[in-house]
Formats: structure tokens, sequence, C-alpha cells
């Protein structure tokens, strides 16, 4: 009787502690502060200002057909049966005299993400090449799409451009997700 | 059969295999923690003392990533080889601790004297049933203390997607509860391979009918685990989603292939088969087998 009143005093001990424990991962875990941002409006980054002017939703096989100049950048193979393009729009303003341009904006829907083409990036803004771009102007970043790693419902809302966006710009300390609500089908 | 299956869960619970077959999971599950501590989690804390001290103007200023619960569970953590080598050793970690006690109690003549005085069908049904829980603890087990230690020192947070450390897609099975609910996933999958665990032991249990052999009894789970993986794993790739050797292991390594109802029929109709067969093998069963 004794070791079991023992036995039981030792599991309560072993269980408050663990509780405490993870208790104390979970408050001291370092989360990023989420800063929610809708289409239109702007964000500070790194010296400069990011706005979501318009996106536009394309099939994947349509945008390149359209648009004979980008076809190098065309992808093959299983992923882009069903694929869709998404061109989203951004205007960048100069916020500070030191400032870092960060063109690396990947873009999540739900739990799935995918980030950009650098070199298409790079082909569709030639003012980037070239040097000619000033505060104010804007970029264009295309993001693949693949339907089939989606789920039923984004795949719907996806089709009926319900599906809420984010292109997100940092990660910690703070997340930046500029909402991409307002897309329009190509 | 109240009476015989304590006495059949207590047998079980007590025996040296189980003994072994739990230090042996402890081990494996341990060492995982060992591991993701020292190569992922403390990288990850150097990377954050390194980003926390950069200028905001730094272009790598902004990006770093806390690691989550299922990033360091045993169960979705694909950086090591400690996953694969739990999820293929699975089967003889179930089989070892009571799949040959029917072997052994058919041979000393134990089984004989049980069923004389509380008849075949209780026996056989208590034994089957305690083979089962046996396995299941066996390869549950070590996943839900290995979830407990992951969560003393990461937090119960769905892994960011964006952070590329995860092979969960949304579309895979239970991708929802993975990136927003990870306990219930982790809870979800344990549970599945409880029932894995059990079906294991329970092959174990159904083979030595005609294997009298106890080292090929207990390996039986184990060289069908590793041929439908390997075998139908790698050559009937559509098959994946009645695979079990697949789709046991939470990391999902077969993407988009998972399927609930999947494993809900394979479930089902592998338990009753096993419980078929071993119903017949043993019908008439005495001691010289």
């Amino acid at each position: 009787m004794r070791n079991k009143i023992l036995w039981c005093a030792v599991g309560i001990v072993l269980v408050f502690l663990l509780s405490w424990r993870i208790y104390y991962v979970n408050q001291h875990a370092r989360m990023p502060e989420v800063n929610q941002i809708a289409q239109g409006d702007s964000v500070s980054y790194r010296g400069l200002k990011y706005t979501v002017v318009e996106a536009e939703l394309w099939e994947y096989a349509d945008f390149f057909e359209q648009n004979q100049e980008w076809r190098d950048y065309e992808g093959e193979g299983e992923e882009y049966t069903g694929a869709k393009l998404l061109t989203v729009r951004y205007r960048i303003e100069k916020e500070e005299e030191e400032n870092n341009l960060n063109l690396y904006i990947p873009i999540q829907l739900g739990n799935w993400f995918n980030g950009m083409d650098p070199f298409m990036t790079a082909a569709m803004n030639p003012s980037l090449e070239e040097g000619t771009f000033h505060s104010g102007d804007t970029v264009v970043i295309p993001y693949e799409i693949y339907t089939a790693l989606l789920t039923d419902d984004q795949r719907r809302e996806v089709e009926d451009l319900s599906a809420q966006y984010l292109a997100v710009l940092g990660t910690y300390p703070v997340r930046n997700e500029l909402l991409i609500s307002d897309v329009e089908r190509k | 059969m109240g009476s015989v299956l304590k006495i059949e869960i207590k047998k079980a619970m007590k025996s040296k295999g189980f003994f072994l077959s739990l230090l042996a999971g402890f081990v494996i599950a341990s060492l995982q923690i060992v591991w993701f501590y020292r190569n992922k989690y403390t990288v990850n804390n150097e990377q954050y003392r390194y980003i926390v001290d950069l200028n905001y103007m730094d272009s790598q200023y902004g990006s770093w990533f806390e690691n989550r619960i299922l990033e360091g569970w045993i169960g979705c953590e694909a950086f090591s080889a400690y996953n694969q080598m739990f999820f293929l050793l699975m089967p003889l970690l179930s089989s070892m601790p009571y799949g040959i006690s029917l072997l052994n109690e058919w041979k000393s003549g134990y089984a004989g004297q049980m069923i004389a005085r509380c008849g075949r069908k209780r026996y056989l049904s208590a034994k089957f049933i305690a083979v089962f829980i046996s396995g299941g603890i066996a390869a549950a087990l070590p996943l839900v203390l290995n979830l407990l230690a992951t969560a003393c020192y990461l937090p119960i947070a769905g892994v960011d997607p964006l952070a590329l450390q995860s092979f969960i897609w949304n579309a895979d099975m239970w991708g929802k509860l993975y990136y927003e609910y990870p306990i219930l996933y982790a809870l979800g999958y344990i549970c599945i391979d409880f029932i894995y665990g059990g079906i294991f032991a329970c092959m174990t249990l159904v083979c030595t009918k005609w294997l009298e052999n106890r080292f090929g009894a207990v390996m039986f789970p184990l060289m069908i685990n590793c041929a439908c993986y390997y075998g139908i794993g790698s050559l009937f790739i559509t098959l994946n989603k009645f695979n079990f050797s697949v789709f046991i292991n939470p990391a999902q390594p077969a993407p988009l292939t998972n399927r609930f109802d999947c494993i809900l029929i394979v479930t089902v109709v592998l338990t009753a088969a096993l419980a078929g067969v071993y119903a017949f093998s043993n019908r008439k069963r005495d001691a010289t087998g």
C-alpha cells in the first residue's frame, strides 16, 4: 500500500513537472508578430514601402500562349497539369535613404506556399536589370500555383477567385502578410 | 473471457520480450531526440542569435523560423535516419513482446492446460487480444514518449510552410491538422501505429502455426514490411495508398498518397484476415502442432 502511494506521488510530481515544462516552452516560444495588410495598403520593410496593386490569375498554358516572349520560362512536367499562374503587381516606394530591396516575396495559400522564379521576374521587369527602376514604380512577380497540391476546397477557391493569398515579407521578428484578395481572371 | 484476458495481458506486460522491445524503441526515440537537439535545434538557436544581432537593413535580417513540435517528433522528422529506422523496425519491435508466446505455450503444454480449463475459444481470443495490445503498446509508446520529450523543448505550434521543414502538402491526408493542430495529427497517427503494431504482432502469432522457428516467426512481419516498402513501394507506386508499410509513417514519405478511407479498408481487411486465419488454423490445433 505504501509503495503504491509512493509511486502515485512520484507519478503526480512527474506529470506536474512535465506540464509545467511544456507550458513554459510554449510561453517562451519565439513566435513572430503577425502584421496583416489589406490589399492596397502599404507596409514598410527595410526602408521601402510595398503595396499590392493588382493580381491576375492565368491558366498556366494560356499565359505563355499570350506572352510568347517569356516562353523560355514555361515549365514542363506533371505538376503543371491544371496549374495556374498568379501575377502580382507590387508598387515599391522609397521611404528611407538607406534601404534594401527584397523581391523574394513568397506567396502562401492556406498552408501551401511557393516562391517566385527570379529569372522570369527579371525578364518581366527589365527596369530592374537596366537600372531604370525608380521609387513608385511597379514590379510584377509571377507565381506558379500547382493545383494538384491543394485541397479540393482550395482548388475551388482558386477557380472562383475567392482564395485569399498572402505575400510574405520577412518571417521574424515580424511576419508581414500582404493580403491578396482581389484577383482578376485573365 | 475477462479473467483469461487479464492473465494474458499481465503475462504480456511482464514478459522479457516486452521489456526488450520497449527498451529498443526508447533507445531509438532517445537517440533521435539527441540528434535533433544537437544538429537542428542548437544550429537554429545559433542562427537566431546571429539574426537578431543583424542590422535591420541586412539582407538576412527577417528570415528565421522557430522549430516546431512536429519538426522534431520522430514521427515526422525526416532529416535523420531515425524516422525510417523506427518505422522499418516497427514490426520487429511489435512482434518481440508476445508474438511467439502461443508457440511457446503449445510447446510447453501450457496452451493445452489452458484450453482444458477455460475453453479453446476463450483462451485463443484472449491470446489474440493480448498479443495485439502488447504489439500496439510496443509501437506506440516510444512515439508518445518522444512526442512528450519533444514538447519539452519545442513549442506546440504548426510548422510554418515557408520554413521548408515539412514534407506534408495541403492535399496530403490530415494536411490541415498537420499545420494547424499538430498534436491531433500526431495522436491520430499514433493511433494508426498502435493498430499496426497490433497487426504486426498478430502476424507473428498467426504464422507460428506453420513457422516453428522462433527467430523466423519474430522476423516474419519485418520481412513482410520490408517487402512491401521496398518491393510494392518502389515497383507499384500507384498501390501505395493500400501499402501499410508506407502509410504507417506520419512523415508520409509518398506524397499525396495516404487516404484515410484506404487505410481504414486495409486495416479492417487485414485484421479480419488475420483473425480468420488464426481462428481457422487453431481450431483443431494441439501440442503436436
